[in-house]
């Protein structure tokens, strides 16, 4: 009997669980939002020619405009704070899951490399291997250090222009220019020669437009193992054009090019054949409602 | 009774508490083992624990080698004759839990089942000895009365490895015709050493027999649930970075409390039900039918289009920075603590699954494996005559085991569709992304099953014949055995890449037949000289998993058919005298046309793929020492040494499948493994024992010598589209050379002081292993089968990721307390 009751207490006494696996509900943590001492004109003004290290404790805060989600934009996003755009060359994948489109970010710029790069300010770390540009910061660990982002969010307005008024200022920004129509099945850049009165004409002919099925780039298939980048040039009433690129690693590159008249909004760039827009998804090329 | 009490609660109660303490602990003032093979075993996982050593004769058919190998607590990884867990042999009551058909061995049930009263029994003969041996080895625990005590105990310990604090009660006795046993044993704490690292388990163990005149009916029946917070593998560089070599990436702080993002949890019960008799004076019957049933996990995070959390990871290291800055601040960051980038930052996951409106980005999801398993076995034995007994054995297992993925824990994010992350962004296939077609787009919530849902049906049907004879001097057995064995996939999930039935339903069967043969001799030249033969040959089936190309998802198979084949010898000369003993002997085992699949990241080809080895052959050979010698009654000194070496003796056939298209895109290749070590055992190992044992006081001290230990080698490294990328000699030596661990040695002491009084029994047992707390040794360390690509074009390096490692325990403590009456 002493036995048994000596066994019953040791037994009730092992029932004690530990829940060392257990969790609440998380807490989360105190934040708040890193307030800038600069606007993004302002540094873009610093700016000179080449890539410029940042020695002083400058910080730019903004709304992320455009992330790699769709893959378009490749291993950076871009914020806008209203004076003007900075794309951030943060260099990691998978950005837009903390870089989140129209997220408040702040930049703490001391130590990074700033430069104008075709006419886009970018921030980044050291210079790339070109050394024309700031290179990728590429770790999650250190851009804890530079990047931080806010509880905030707001949709960041595209800028609304015309062909005509495109200029190096706006390169970096959302920008949308409504009117467009899809003028030619372009590969890479290269155009077929003919005069912009014979694309007007082309263009709005008096009947009914008809194209080829158009995708915006070509992605990997199986008969395609390598993907292809692709501009597609849009011209509007005027025959202004302006090129739309899109990587073939882009989640809509295989998509087809809507046909008709469309608003494109995307993130304006400046190439060597001239401007370019970089979609940030298929949405962002919407037929025109007129 | 009062008095018994009164010593027993206060302890229990003191002990008790602590435990509760040492649970909350503040996590700074802990000072500073996916699953089984990343765990360094500690003593209470040991078949035997040190203090019954101390009492537990030399005795029975087990070689001087293997009684005193029981008692070795070696600090490093160590696999007896250099074979595979798989190879072993393990019974309860003739029911076999080796683990070798379906699962892994169930190293829990197995120490649940060492624990209790059942008495282990080796075979005889020179290559017998306990599991963890070639298949000449077989460990069998049975449920012998003859052998139980009248014996109540109450134990309490104290350790700093995992389970800090422990009880065990058990009981055990004989009332008239019947036996019986029963003891559950409690541990739990979070380890000293290595933090996110803990255990929280109870295990049971309870048997009835019943004695019939010459008829013998037994039950029994052990179970351990356990919950274990798991350590990984860790590269030189974060052992580093951590300035602690016991450094564990696999856990964070949630809510201010340690919380490990790697926890294996489990409970499968066993039950036998076994009978034997005499049918007459020369015909023995036995029998036995068990059941062994439920469900293990191991959980491990998730994420979909997201940074990995894991902090360890390649491209989160100072080595793969892309600036000398960025690698200065990645050191900084490690130097100063930040535990935000040492440790998994759940805060960090949380935060993201909060601001994502659609599906959680991070999840935590378990790996489960739900067994069902049956067992019947019958032997019946006939003493043909006075010398010699012939017996038959049939052997039966069914053992069914569904492995499919649970969510756990959605970390606060919103119910993700069950679509394959893998394929979630491929160009070519990410239009293919549902794991189920029949149930598209499926939202999965904690405890749904999702990815994947399969069965795999294993059956074996055994016929083994026996002789047994002695003549004088001789003694001889020989046994042959014929075996079936199939299994066959059966998937719940049709996955949409892998259409109908290359994913859903059943895939056929897969068919062995197997035939072993062995011989075992011994002569006894008299009392104290022998001499020992053995000698097996057969063949066995392949492992389940090798048959399928990727078992998780499809039917596919491989095309492997044929079975391994071994052949192993053993013998040696053994001395049993009054105060020495001693004994020295050889084995040999040669195992062919084992083949092997790895699932990885081909990062040449840059496709999820799964590797399949054909043809591999492993050669172990060696000699083993062993001495005990009893100075004077109360002085005795042993020692044991082993000399040998375990290499590949084959080139292995490789073929490389695509995991999304099922199709091979390298074929007819070659793996250069001949003459590497397999590291699966220091070559090189010595043990020495110096005890005193007087008037219910007995010290130990012990020394243990590990040399010769390599890196188990992987095999996309020599393969030639791999080691061709080298660009200079010495990248050529990183993808050929095998990395040599250092030599390991440890000195042990053990303490224990018993007292007896009014019937009842204390003992106290303290031991310390690793007394020069050598903190450098490695437990174990492997290969891992990625190869880094850095720059691209032709200024592209290639380089093999580092190796990984898991360092052992320095200085350690265990002691316990035993109150039986």
């Amino acid at each position: 009997m002493d036995r048994f009751i000596c066994l019953i207490t040791v037994l009730t006494l092992l029932l004690y669980g530990c829940g060392y696996d257990k969790t609440g509900d998380w807490i989360a943590p105190q934040s708040g939002i890193l307030l800038p001492n600069a606007n993004i004109g302002t540094v873009r003004a610093m700016c000179g020619d080449g890539v410029m290290n940042v020695t002083d404790s400058i910080i730019v805060a903004g709304y992320i405009s455009a992330n790699d989600k769709s893959g378009n934009i490749y291993r950076s996003f871009f914020i806008e704070d209203g004076t003007g755009a900075m794309e951030i060359r943060a260099g990691m994948y998978s950005l837009h899951n903390t870089y989140i489109q129209g997220r408040y970010t702040a930049v703490k710029l001391y130590g990074l490399t700033v430069s104008l790069y075709n006419g886009t300010l970018q921030a980044g770390m050291s210079v790339n291997d070109y050394g024309n540009a700031p290179g990728y910061i590429d770790s999650w660990t250190v851009a804890g250090d530079y990047l931080v982002p806010g509880s905030e969010f707001n949709e960041v307005e595209p800028l609304p222009l015309t062909v005509p008024q495109l200029l190096p200022q706006y390169c970096g920004r959302l920008i949308t220019i409504p009117g467009l129509v899809l003028v030619e099945d372009e590969e890479s850049g290269e155009d077929d020669g003919q005069e912009e009165e014979d694309i007007a004409e082309r263009i709005y002919p008096a009947g009914d437009f008809i194209y080829p099925d158009v995708t915006w780039a070509y992605p990997r298939t199986e008969n395609n193992p390598v993907p292809q980048a692709a501009y597609r040039y849009f011209a509007d009433a005027q025959g202004n054009t302006v090129a739309v690129y899109t990587s073939g690693y882009a989640t809509f590159a295989g998509l087809t090019v809507p046909v008709g008249r469309v608003t494109v909004t995307g993130i304006l760039s400046l190439g060597t054949a001239g401007y370019y827009i970089r979609l940030r998804s298929a949405e962002d090329a919407v037929l025109d409602i007129n | 009774m009062p008095l018994k009490l009164l010593l027993t609660l206060p302890i229990v109660f003191v002990l008790a508490g602590y435990g509760k303490l040492s649970a909350q602990h503040d996590p700074y003032e802990i000072l500073f083992n996916g699953t089984p093979a990343g765990e360094v075993p500690d003593r209470d996982d040991l078949p035997f624990t040190s203090e019954e050593l101390f009492f537990e004769p030399l005795s029975g058919d087990a070689s001087l080698f293997d009684r005193l190998m029981r008692g070795v607590y070696s600090p490093v990884r160590y696999s007896r004759g250099g074979t595979e867990a798989r190879f072993n042999s393990v019974t309860i009551m003739g029911i076999d839990v080796s683990g070798n058909l379906n699962t892994a061995a169930d190293y829990n049930l197995l120490s649940a089942a060492a624990r209790s009263q059942l008495a282990p029994l080796g075979e005889a003969g020179a290559g017998s000895f306990a599991a963890g041996s070639v298949p000449t080895g077989r460990m069998s625990y049975e449920f012998v009365p003859a052998v139980i005590r009248e014996r109540t105990s109450v134990a309490m310990f104290a350790t700093d490895r995992k389970g800090r604090l422990g009880l065990k009660a058990s009981t055990s006795g004989v009332a008239g015709r019947w036996s019986y046993m029963a003891d559950i044993y409690r541990r739990w704490g979070r380890d000293a050493t290595v933090e996110g690292v803990f255990t929280d388990r109870i295990a049971y163990s309870a048997g009835i027999s019943g004695s019939f005149g010459r008829h013998t009916v037994a039950v029994f029946s052990a179970g351990d649930r356990s919950e274990d917070g798991l350590r990984s593998y860790i590269t030189g560089e974060a052992a580093g970075l951590a300035g602690n070599r016991h450094y564990n990436p696999s856990w964070g702080y949630y809510n201010g409390r340690v919380r490990s993002g790697k926890v294996a949890a489990g409970f499968v019960p066993l039950t036998v039900l076994s009978y034997s008799g005499e049918m007459s004076g020369q015909v023995d019957l036995s029998a036995s039918v068990a059941y062994r049933g439920g469900e293990s996990a191991v959980s491990g995070l998730s994420w979909l289009d997201a940074a990995t959390p894991y902090p360890d990871y390649y491209r989160y290291m100072p080595s793969y920075a892309s600036s000398d800055m960025a690698e200065e601040i990645i050191r900084d960051k490690w130097a100063a603590g930040d535990m935000s980038v040492r440790q998994i930052d759940w805060d960090g996951m949380y935060g993201v699954n909060a601001l994502n409106s659609q599906t959680a980005v991070y999840t935590l999801s378990e790996r489960v494996e739900r067994t069902r398993e049956k067992q019947a076995t019958v032997s019946l034995t006939v003493k043909a005559d006075g010398n010699t007994t012939v017996g038959i054995n049939l052997h039966g297992i069914s053992d069914d085991v569904r492995r499919f993925r649970r969510m756990k824990d959605l970390l606060g994010g919103m119910a993700p569709e069950d679509i394959d992350q893998y394929l979630y962004e491929d160009e070519i296939y990410g239009d293919k992304v549902m794991n189920d077609v029949n149930t598209p787009y499926r939202k999965v919530n904690e405890g749904d099953t999702f990815g994947y849902d399969y069965d795999i049906f294993a059956r074996r049907f055994t016929g083994m014949a026996t002789v047994d004879h002695t003549s004088g001097a001789w003694k001889i057995y020989a046994a042959a055995s014929y075996g079936l064995t199939t299994f066959e996939r059966n998937g719940h999930f049709e996955k949409e890449i892998y259409p109908g039935a290359l994913s859903y339903g059943r895939s056929g069967r897969v068919r062995y037949e197997t035939f072993t043969g062995e011989v075992r001799l011994r002569y006894a030249f008299d009392a104290s000289h022998s001499l020992s033969a053995y000698g097996y040959g057969g063949t066995t089936p392949q492992q389940w998993a090798v048959h399928f190309i990727t078992p998780m998802y499809s039917n596919s198979r491989t095309g492997v058919s044929r079975p391994v084949t071994t052949v192993l010898a053993d013998g040696g000369y053994s001395y049993r005298g009054r105060i020495l003993s001693a004994s020295a002997s050889f084995f040999y085992s040669d195992s062919r046309n084992v083949a092997e699949t790895y699932g990885y990241w081909d990062d040449i080809a840059s496709v999820y793929s799964m590797m399949l080895l054909e043809g591999v052959r492993t050669l172990n050979r060696g000699i083993e020492l062993a001495a005990d010698y009893d100075i004077t009654p109360t002085w005795n000194l042993s020692a044991l040494f082993s000399a040998s070496g375990y290499k590949y003796a084959a080139d292995p056939q490789v073929t490389i499948f695509s995991e999304n298209t099922l199709e091979s895109y390298v074929s007819g290749a070659v793996s250069y493994l001949k003459g590497y070590r397999t590291g699966i055992s220091p070559e090189t190992f010595f043990n020495t024992r110096f005890k005193y044992s007087a008037g219910g006081f007995a010290a130990t001290l012990a020394a243990n010598y590990a040399g010769g230990r390599y890196v188990s080698p992987g095999p996309l490294r020599r393969m030639q589209r791999a080691y061709n990328l080298a660009s200079s000699a010495e990248g050529l030596d990183g993808f050929l050379a095998q990395e040599e661990l250092g030599d390991a040695f440890t000195i042990d002491l053990s303490l224990l002081k018993s007292f007896s009084f009014k019937g009842c029994s204390l003992s106290l047992f303290l031991t310390v292993n690793n007394l020069l707390d050598n903190n450098g040794i490695v437990y174990g360390a492997y290969e891992q089968l990625r190869i880094a690509r850095r720059g691209s074009g032709v200024n592209a390096t290639w380089t093999p990721f580092a190796n990984k490692y898991l360092y052992g325990y320095g200085r350690s403590y265990y002691f316990s307390i035993t109150f039986g009456f």
